[in-house]
């Protein structure tokens, strides 16, 4: 039955997307010009870098390219629960949605489904593209990408369902998305190998889930590095999982709770 | 969607609290806020998600979507954009929706807000003719219009500032305060007691009306309604 609704919630999503074409061609055609800004700068690095991109395979452009393709997914998880929330508010359709027998936790949910079935369309373009000016996947590790994959919005979505908490307290303004927006990408590797950075910020990325999504992702699919040699980046991701996962569903209850005592859940 | 902070309320013979979801699969809701669908999609589309949120997929959906659609009259409208709805049938899908499950107990916000006259007295009859004594539904209306309550409830209740001030039939009501009272003149009995207890002062906002109930200049923006 869950299925199928969130059949019924992804087919809403998709027909209000299709229902601007336009705006859907024009993101994926500035998505090229994306990747092509990339794929010169990495042409102007050339081997410079070879110390610090050796045990990604040494070229830049690959490394680069599963780092923004792959950090689409933090975007979505960080920002689609909370989006969807404010979005659903704003729209006016949540109050409609909420006296449905459907739970709030199920509705915020499936909202986001359309935007990762949307990233990892992204995705999929991105690597062939890649593929297309050089990038070699030959050697990848498709199921050890997947499970990491798998355990990257898993653990994403925690720290987004806690940021929807703080959407659905505060309205506005919230310290999850910010924390975690402003710093994973600079110290989580994805435009360059943390390695590059001193010491002690290596610390920082060290503490962010993002670091060794993407170490594993790319390891697995530039590097084909077997499952046991993935399993340190799984398991820390499964370890962020275990954490992240109750404390943010045990949140998003807390403030769905107070919203409804307060008879704040529609408001925005 | 409102807990509340003190006491008990049953719907359907429910509790809110402790059996929400059987509360809310007893219960429709059809509010005036036309937002509340996706305007980029089409009535029929709108219905089936709304439907798929009371656990009715596929065949089961589009029998009863197309039910409804012709029970509202807008079944050749059906496959059009919501956007392009006017006011009377954006109203009409509000209807078809707080109906898709069947629910024991309606509750209408302002059900005929934003309509000409015309247009209100027709979703009147529709409501009680199709509504009320076809599908034997218990109705709950918030408005503010006071000739719709007495045409469309059996019990009214004044509500002013948040506090229900008096319930009864409007024959009850209107017949406390005397022969050939109106309903409005039950309204502003209840919500203005209040003022005239307090300020107890008619140059301070109160002035009497002609059948001697306080009237008051900003009534309009209190928290009042039926």
């Amino acid at each position: 039955m869950i299925f199928k609704k969130a059949l019924s919630f992804v087919k809403r999503s998709y027909l209000a997307q299709m229902s601007y074409k336009f705006e859907f061609f024009l993101r994926l055609f500035f998505m090229f010009f994306n990747i092509l800004t990339y794929y010169f700068v990495a042409k102007l690095i050339g081997t410079v870098g070879m110390k610090y991109l050796e045990p990604y395979g040494g070229d830049y452009f690959s490394f680069v390219l599963i780092g923004i393709a792959f950090s689409g997914y933090l975007n979505v998880s960080l920002r689609g629960f909370s989006e969807s929330v404010r979005s659903e508010q704003m729209m006016g359709t949540l109050e409609a949605m909420l006296v449905t027998p459907t739970d709030a936790s199920a509705i915020i949910t499936l909202s986001t489904l359309w935007n990762f079935i949307f990233a990892s369309f992204r995705v999929l373009l991105y690597l062939l593209i890649g593929v297309l000016l050089g990038v070699s996947l030959t050697d990848a590790n498709v199921l050890g990408a997947l499970i990491i994959l798998v355990l990257t919005i898993i653990c994403f979505s925690s720290i987004g369902i806690l940021s929807a908490s703080f959407i659905m307290i505060f309205k506005r303004g919230d310290p999850i998305n910010m924390l975690f927006m402003s710093t994973s990408e600079l110290f989580g590797g994805v435009f360059f190998p943390i390695a590059v950075l001193p010491t002690w910020l290596q610390t920082v990325s060290h503490l962010l889930p993002m670091t060794y999504s993407l170490n594993g992702m790319r390891h697995a699919l530039l590097q084909g590095y077997s499952l046991r040699d993935l399993a340190p980046d799984m398991g820390t991701l499964v370890l962020f999982s275990a954490i992240l996962l109750p404390v943010s569903l045990l949140a998003f209850r807390y403030a769905v709770q107070k919203a409804k005592m307060e008879g704040t859940l529609v408001h925005y | 969607m409102v807990l509340p902070n003190g006491g008990e309320a049953r719907i359907n013979g429910y509790d809110i609290e402790k059996e929400s979801r059987k509360v809310r699969e007893s219960i429709g809701l059809v509010t005036t806020d036309e937002r509340s669908f996706y305007w980029r999609l089409t009535g029929r589309q709108n219905l089936e998600f709304f439907a798929s949120l009371h656990d009715f997929y596929s065949d089961d959906a589009r029998n009863m979507v197309a039910e409804l659609l012709e029970v509202v009259d807008l079944r050749s409208h059906a496959d059009e954009r919501f956007l392009n709805y006017s006011a009377g049938m954006k109203q009409r899908m509000a209807i078809a929706r707080g109906l898709l499950n069947d629910p024991a107990v309606l509750f209408m916000d302002e059900p005929t807000r934003s309509l000409d006259p015309g247009a209100a007295q027709g979703l009147r009859d529709f409501i009680k003719e199709q509504i009320v004594e076809e599908r034997r539904k218990t109705l709950f209306i918030s408005t503010h219009n006071l000739e719709e309550a007495e045409q469309l409830c059996d019990r009214v209740a004044i509500f002013d500032d948040g506090k229900i001030k008096v319930v009864g039939s409007p024959e009850e009501l209107k017949a406390n305060l005397g022969n050939g009272s109106k309903l409005s003149d039950v309204f502003l009995h209840y919500s203005v007691k209040e003022f005239e207890e307090r300020g107890n002062d008619s140059s301070r906002g109160l002035r009497p009306d002609k059948r001697g109930f306080g009237y008051h200049r900003g009534l309009g923006r209190r928290r009042g309604g039926i």
